[in-house]
């Protein structure tokens, strides 16, 4: 190291740290002679710490078994809970405000009859076709742009001859070549 | 005898109070230099203290007392890179704010004294010294303001006596320009 240098260093050297402040050493003295109080603290923590419940795999096979036969009788049980506060919410209701009484009406499910409709026509119409540009590519064929707005118009009909019309507009785009000479 | 932390704070004269009245603010200044925080330099200077008293008091300290001082390098070295690993973004994002601020209103947070020294060159000293790379700054603040060896660094660090050697020369050497580039622009 050069004369510069160890001068330098020299110089660095008649710096001092920062001395400690007397509450910051009392504070470190007093964790240095408390730390078994600090470590059962922390060991108290964790013993709050409400475990995750063990993996299934980790129990075994006898605990696995009563555990589900417990929990087929817990569904089960919910099951009739919630038939029974429906009913009784049900009942309630049609008792107090007639005038509810469509709202609270419970569709039986033997009321409700599946219809099926198969599609008879499908059709694709052109609505509007405009010119939107010229696209000149680098050294390729120049391609003209085109806007098509289609509808496709869609009939379904029924046993009984009943028909829906389904109209789904949309809107295309072409390249269409431009003939150069 | 041990005594509790409570008593430890009213008997000033603890078996301990002589190690940090008389390394505490070179070991402060280590923790200073690896954190961005005054506060989380007291902290992670704490935890490397706790670990101390713990092994010596567990007998399970290897090495005489000779070996506390590069255990508590070490030790303030990990607690400081494990500190970096639970920050997370944000964190870093309000440190550099902190920092900004600390730089504007200077004087606050100076890691060297004021006395015996001139105080703008202190300050610019202390400026280059934060903005040097960390792998340099660590050997200079050990070296010269921790008295260790390179030696004795290479081991703290994990690293050869010779890389302590190159790394202590280069950053004495960027140093050294960084302030003579500032008495050229005029800034001392």
């Amino acid at each position: 190291m050069d004369s510069d240098l160890k001068r330098f260093e020299a110089e660095l050297e008649r710096l001092s740290p920062r001395s400690l402040p007397e509450g910051l050493i009392s504070r470190m003295e007093a964790a240095m002679e408390g730390w078994e109080e600090v470590s059962e603290q922390v060991s108290g923590e964790i013993n709050k710490v409400v475990p995750f419940p063990p993996r299934m795999d980790e129990e075994d096979e006898e605990d696995r078994e009563a555990h589900r036969g417990g929990s087929w009788w817990a569904a089960a049980a919910c099951v009739a809970l919630l038939g029974a506060v429906a009913a009784m919410v049900i009942t309630a209701d049609l008792e107090s405000n007639s005038a509810d009484r469509s709202v609270a009406t419970v569709v039986k499910p033997e009321a409700v009859r599946s219809v099926e409709f198969a599609p008879q026509s499908a059709k694709r119409m052109i609505l509007d076709a405009s010119d939107q540009n010229v696209i000149m590519g680098n050294g390729s064929q120049p391609m003209r742009l085109m806007r098509l707005n289609y509808v496709d118009r869609v009939v379904f009909r029924n046993a009984a001859g009943e028909e829906v019309h389904l109209e789904v507009p949309s809107v295309n785009y072409r390249l269409v070549p431009v003939p150069t000479d | 005898m041990r005594n509790s932390g409570t008593q430890a704070m009213r008997e000033p004269t603890s078996r301990w109070r002589d190690l940090l009245s008389e390394y505490g603010s070179k070991l402060l200044l280590f923790a200073r230099q690896q954190t961005r925080r005054q506060e989380d330099a007291e902290d992670i200077l704490q935890e490397a203290l706790v670990k101390l008293a713990k092994k010596v008091d567990q007998n399970t300290f290897v090495g005489g007392q000779e070996a506390w001082m590069p255990f508590l390098y070490t030790q303030i070295r990990r607690e400081a890179i494990d500190l970096g690993r639970r920050n997370d973004r944000r964190k870093k994002r309000e440190d550099i704010v902190v920092e900004d601020e600390q730089r504007q209103t200077g004087g606050e947070d100076a890691w060297f004294e004021s006395a015996g020294y001139d105080e703008e060159r202190r300050g610019m000293l202390e400026d280059a010294l934060k903005e040097l790379p960390k792998k340099f700054s660590e050997v200079i603040v050990m070296k010269v303001w921790g008295g260790r060896t390179f030696a004795g660094i290479g081991e703290i660090l994990g690293i050869s006596m010779n890389t302590v050697a190159s790394r202590y020369r280069y950053g004495i050497e960027a140093l050294r320009k960084r302030l003579t580039g500032a008495r050229i622009r005029g800034d001392l």
